[in-house]
């Protein structure tokens, strides 16, 4: 157990400071299957998310973001313990600093005050991130139906998301948490109103997805594995995310 | 001796001020070249009156102007483009070109109502620079980040992928068809192109 626990401290200290200097490769070990159950994530969209997400994006503007603003919030509490497992110290003490400000004077995150007094927004994290920055791969991608693209390190981290999730914690069940408990319905809400929120945001984006595409399987795998390459590498809308790519640009001339 | 070695640090010294600048203009130029390119997408995107057939030619010369699309073609083909025929390659480039400027059709129909800001640029490399903008729509309330990469030769500019929210077009569309290679051979990324370009 002590032995456990100095390793895990020791690759907290240190996996940050390795980073990620390759793409990670994703091979498709079960592709047949995988495509099966694509097919079927596909046709549950269509005949239960999307038609929910159109019907969302009527609400008015201001109260999508205010919802939108919330459930970012709520999101540091499955950042914060991720931040301190990969050793990004100062990260978490601002993620935390901005969870209290709008929890409080940002009426439960519907506002975001805190960016407004200067506290910038940390990257999300979450365990299949930490599991990557330990050094652990993907492993072959998977589709898990209803859930979409996926990989084994990402879907234990799904897992890992539930129960080493504060929220979970002061909602779910009966536990109590400081004597507090807010009951299943928030936690269910909450993790609805992520879904929707999430897919209203894509609707256009995806439609057009699904009419230019010439293999749509393909095009969300490949989206799918740009977009945890960014979150683990913490690299989104900064130059120095291309240096992965550029070998192959350089064999165009 | 002291005077050599002085001699010697202010040619290093103007050396680096010399890149320094040339990068800093290229990174302008970049800047500038991006914002004409997306002004003249909007006006096209704005004239209503304009049938498909005419989008689809104002559409082509203004990628003919703007975009390296025979380098993205050969991108998107991946380490397959050194194991077909000079011939083959030809025929693939064309289908692309068509299938390209149909699929920007499409997805820039609601540019109209975007307003683009540059917020940084960065010269990656000799050739590359990419330059970073935010699309904020007024309609939406909503903003995106986009990053251009610009390729520069022989003094010219070239838009060659665009990077939505950290997800780049190119390098999605070359896993595509890697995919479609990879089950189909070649001969199913043009049957895929033809059905494509003939559908739309």
């Amino acid at each position: 157990m002590k032995k456990t626990l100095i390793a895990i401290i020791f690759i907290t200290l240190f996996s940050s400071k390795t980073g990620f200097a390759a793409v990670e490769d994703l091979p498709d070990c079960n592709e047949g299957l995988n495509r099966s159950i694509f097919s079927f994530n596909m046709s549950v969209d269509k005949y239960f998310f999307k038609p929910i997400a159109e019907a969302y994006v009527v609400l008015p503007v201001e109260l999508r973001s205010g919802i939108n603003n919330a459930l970012l919030n709520i999101d540091a509490t499955l950042t914060v313990p991720n931040q301190i497992l990969q050793g990004k110290f100062s990260q978490a003490a601002i993620t935390t600093s901005r969870f209290l400000i709008n929890s409080t004077v940002g009426i439960l995150g519907i506002f975001d005050p805190a960016t407004a007094f200067g506290i910038e927004k940390t990257n999300r994290e979450d365990y299949g991130q930490t599991m990557a920055a330990w050094g652990i791969g993907h492993g072959c991608y998977a589709v898990i139906p209803f859930l979409g693209p996926s990989s084994p390190r990402d879907g234990i981290g799904r897992i890992m998301g539930v129960y080493g999730d504060y929220f979970y914690w002061i909602t779910a069940g009966h536990r109590t948490v400081a004597g507090e408990n807010l009951g299943d319905t928030v936690y269910w809400t909450d993790k609805g109103l992520e879904i929707i929120n999430y897919r209203s945001q894509n609707l256009k984006s995806a439609e057009n997805l699904e009419k230019n595409s010439l293999d749509l399987y393909a095009s969300y795998k490949s989206l799918y594995l740009q977009r945890r390459e960014n979150l683990i590498r913490d690299i989104k809308n900064s130059p120095s995310q291309y240096g992965a790519d550029e070998g192959e640009w350089k064999k165009i001339r | 001796m002291i005077s050599t070695s002085i001699k010697k640090i202010f040619f290093y010294i103007f050396l680096l001020c010399f890149a320094s600048s040339a990068t800093i203009a290229n990174e302008s130029n970049a800047e500038a070249f991006v914002l004409k390119l997306s002004n003249e997408a909007k006006v096209i995107f704005n004239d209503k009156a304009l049938g498909k057939g005419d989008r689809l030619k104002k559409l082509n010369e203004l990628s003919l102007k703007y975009l390296d699309l025979d380098a993205l073609a050969s991108y998107t083909l991946g380490d397959y483009r050194e194991k077909i025929s000079a011939q083959e390659k030809e025929v693939f480039n064309k289908l692309f070109k068509e299938y390209f400027i149909k699929n920007m059709s499409s997805k820039l129909n609601d540019f109209s109502d975007q307003e683009l800001k540059i917020t940084a640029s960065k010269q990656i490399n000799e050739n590359n620079i990419i330059v970073q903008t935010k699309i904020f729509s007024k309609k939406e309330a909503h903003e995106i980040n986009v990053d251009w990469r610009i390729f520069s030769k022989d003094n010219k500019l070239l838009a060659r992928d665009l990077v939505v929210e950290g997800l780049s077009l190119a390098r999605t569309q070359k896993e595509e068809f890697a995919s479609i290679i990879a089950s189909k051979g070649f001969s199913g990324i043009v049957t895929a192109l033809e059905a494509f370009n003939k559908a739309n």
